[in-house]
């Protein structure tokens, strides 16, 4: 993974972006737990966590596209209903 | 053996005194802090073959400096692992483990070194000592919380504080360590003594018993960086020891024990424990911001108020770890060439000395402090000052290039160990800021899983740090060379402008380098290289702020029901 920024600007949307991402992913994470969705919800957060390290060796455009694409598919393949964890 | 481990095994009895569980997670977290202590190894690391100054096949400052990070994402990843297995298992069993693995990625680590191979390092320090710093981090602060409700801020500050702490110990074997493994590469003479040829890829050889041996030049600038005061001239590379490997296979036995030792030391209390006398706060307004309610550790993950918080802590500890990772480079590069004469090797080795201490003991008085400000409004603090501090540092570096003064060093030093009081203030916080807004259950797991924030800073920080600076170094020898005459270029490095990229990638041509032949008048550029990433850090501390501000207590939906 290599990056080469020439101003503060780009590793400033850099850090912004990255952590948008790591965000999303704990979102996902946690959503998938309130949806008993069981390895599969542990599986399918897995699956982005790898897009995205497989779109950081492509270069910034392919984080771009692969985290609205993964969130769709979040959307599209989660369980309808969730419920709140109770003691 | 694991049933003496376990959670059940180490219930408190009655009478208990909870004072002593401090200095158990105090002992675990100051063998975990020296990885603060990361920047005394880059000195010797970058210079493992060369020993007196790098060699052209060292490992370079960036590349070690990604060691350091590498520990601190696996500490974020293993502590968000590990937040729920703590929950089960108990702190025992995870302090142990944590030992195992801190004291283990020593000891691989060092045979990486001594063998020359930067991925075992890599592997030993920065994978398997990362889930070590992981584990050892997230075993007391739960516990700690549970003991005392009555003082949240306090209690995590003690802990916390151990980890800042850490890197001071350290530095007090570290170093000894070093120097007592340390053996001098073979010196052949000064540089008019010796006939010196430099090969097509930029590197210096000497011709040695008829046959061209590579060798490294220490010029009189270089002198106060060597680890072991030496003469200036010339060196044959390969015939030293840095000291290095067997100063961390020694490091590694010694955090191990302690570790052990703090583990078998930990008690949690009963269930329904409460300190005698102590009435929790009521709820009403003025408490608004501290739940009597509690939130599951998955749950949390899809409230606002989580990434609030993790939006904090990854922000100021990016601005913090950023300067943290390379700040004896830093000290070095800004005032050890206008100030040689006090900035020297062991000036900046007490300038990491301080960095601990003041983010020791920002751990502790921020923290305890946050129990009466309320925690957003010691975040507040954190982030006002912080950005103008961050903002003086890019002016104090011009003045000093103008105008040698100590007053600026002194500023300078202030300005850095106040933001580093209110780096280690922020992480000594959070704990009770977490516990304060989803309620002190599962606060061990949730802390686990914000700890990612820590890890994404590790990138952050130094990432910006290098970036910026590669940048800035490029364009600063660009504009050195083009005031130097091409014939004193051609007599300094024996060999032409043409080949300047390879001169620079073999390290022959350097900033200061070219200082010595630059025409009188000309302004070291060293001490502007770090401004922006000064300002950059400024913003960012400024989106933090704003996360900050913001926070309101969890929607009821979220809390957990009975």
């Amino acid at each position: 993974m290599s990056f080469t920024f020439s101003n503060s600007t780009e590793v400033f949307i850099f850090i912004i972006l990255c952590s948008v991402y790591v965000c999303s992913i704990l979102w996902i994470y946690g959503d998938a737990a309130t949806r008993d969705m069981g390895a599969k919800g542990a599986i399918l957060p897995l699956i982005f966590v790898i897009a995205a390290a497989l779109a950081l060796t492509k270069g910034m455009t392919w984080v771009l596209l692969v985290w609205p694409i993964g969130y769709i598919a979040w959307f599209i393949l989660r369980p309808k209903t969730s419920h709140a964890i109770t003691e | 053996m694991l049933d003496l481990l376990s959670k059940q095994h180490i219930v408190a009895k009655e009478g208990f005194n909870r004072w002593l569980i401090a200095p158990a997670a105090l002992g675990i977290h100051l063998c975990i802090g020296s990885v603060y202590a990361w920047s005394l190894f880059n000195p010797s690391l970058i210079k493992r073959l060369g020993v007196v100054t790098s060699a052209a096949d060292d490992w370079t400052l960036k590349s070690v400096v990604w060691v350091f990070t590498v520990a601190i994402v696996f500490l974020g990843l293993s502590a968000a692992v590990a937040g729920k297995w703590l929950e089960k298992v108990g702190p025992r069993m995870v302090g142990t483990v944590a030992a195992f693995c801190w004291g283990g990625g020593f000891v691989i680590g060092g045979i990486g070194i001594l063998t020359g191979q930067l991925w075992l390092l890599y592997l030993g320090y920065g994978v398997i000592g990362g889930c070590g710093l992981g584990l050892g981090y997230v075993s007391p602060v739960s516990t700690l919380i549970r003991w005392f409700p009555d003082r949240r801020g306090m209690a995590t500050g003690i802990a916390i504080m151990g980890f800042g702490g850490g890197a001071m110990i350290a530095k007090f074997m570290i170093e000894p360590f070093i120097k007592l493994f340390y053996k001098a590469p073979d010196y052949l003479g000064t540089v008019e003594s010796v006939a010196l040829t430099t090969d097509e890829s930029g590197r210096r050889l000497a011709e040695i018993a008829g046959n061209l041996q590579e060798v490294v030049i220490v010029g009189a600038n270089d002198i106060a960086n060597m680890l072991v005061p030496g003469d200036a001239g010339v060196y044959v590379v390969g015939t030293g020891t840095v000291g290095v490997a067997q100063a961390f296979f020694t490091l590694g036995a010694v955090y191990f024990v302690i570790m052990m030792c703090a583990a078998f030391g930990y008690r949690v209390p009963a269930e329904g424990w409460k300190p005698k006398g102590w009435v929790p706060p009521p709820e009403d307004s003025q408490h608004a911001m501290i739940s009597h309610h509690s939130v599951h550790i998955d749950e949390a993950l899809k409230t606002p108020q989580f990434y609030q918080l993790w939006i904090v802590l990854c922000f100021n500890v990016t601005a913090g770890i950023g300067v943290l990772a390379v700040a004896k480079t830093m000290m070095n590069e800004i005032f050890g060439s206008t100030l040689p004469n006090i900035v020297d090797f062991g000036f900046a080795s007490t300038y990491v000395l301080m960095i601990s201490a003041f983010n020791m003991v920002g751990r502790f008085v921020w923290a305890s402090a946050s129990d009466y400000l309320g925690r957003r409004n010691t975040y507040w603090v954190f982030f006002t000052l912080g950005i103008i501090l961050y903002c003086s540092i890019p002016y104090t570096a011009h003045q000093v290039s103008v105008n040698p003064s100590v007053v600026w060093l002194v500023y300078f030093y202030a300005a850095t160990m106040i933001i580093f009081t209110m780096y280690g203030g922020g992480f000594a916080t959070i704990p009770a800021y977490l516990a304060d807004i989803f309620g002190t259950k599962y606060v061990g797991g949730i802390h686990g899983r914000l700890l990612t924030a820590w890890a994404s800073a590790g990138v952050f920080g130094p990432l910006a740090i290098t970036s910026l600076r590669e940048i800035s170094v490029k364009n600063a020898i660009t504009d050195l060379v083009s005031k130097i005459s091409p014939a004193d270029f051609q007599a300094k490095f024996g060999a032409g402008l043409d080949q300047l990229d390879q001169l620079v990638a073999a390290k022959t041509v350097t900033i200061s380098k070219l200082m010595e032949i630059a025409p009188i008048g000309t302004v070291d550029p060293t001490s502007s290289l770090y401004n922006t990433t000064m300002y950059l850090m400024a913003v960012i501390l400024f989106v933090a702020l704003i996360a900050n501000a913001t926070m309101r207590p969890v929607n009821a939906r979220h809390h957990m029901k009975d």
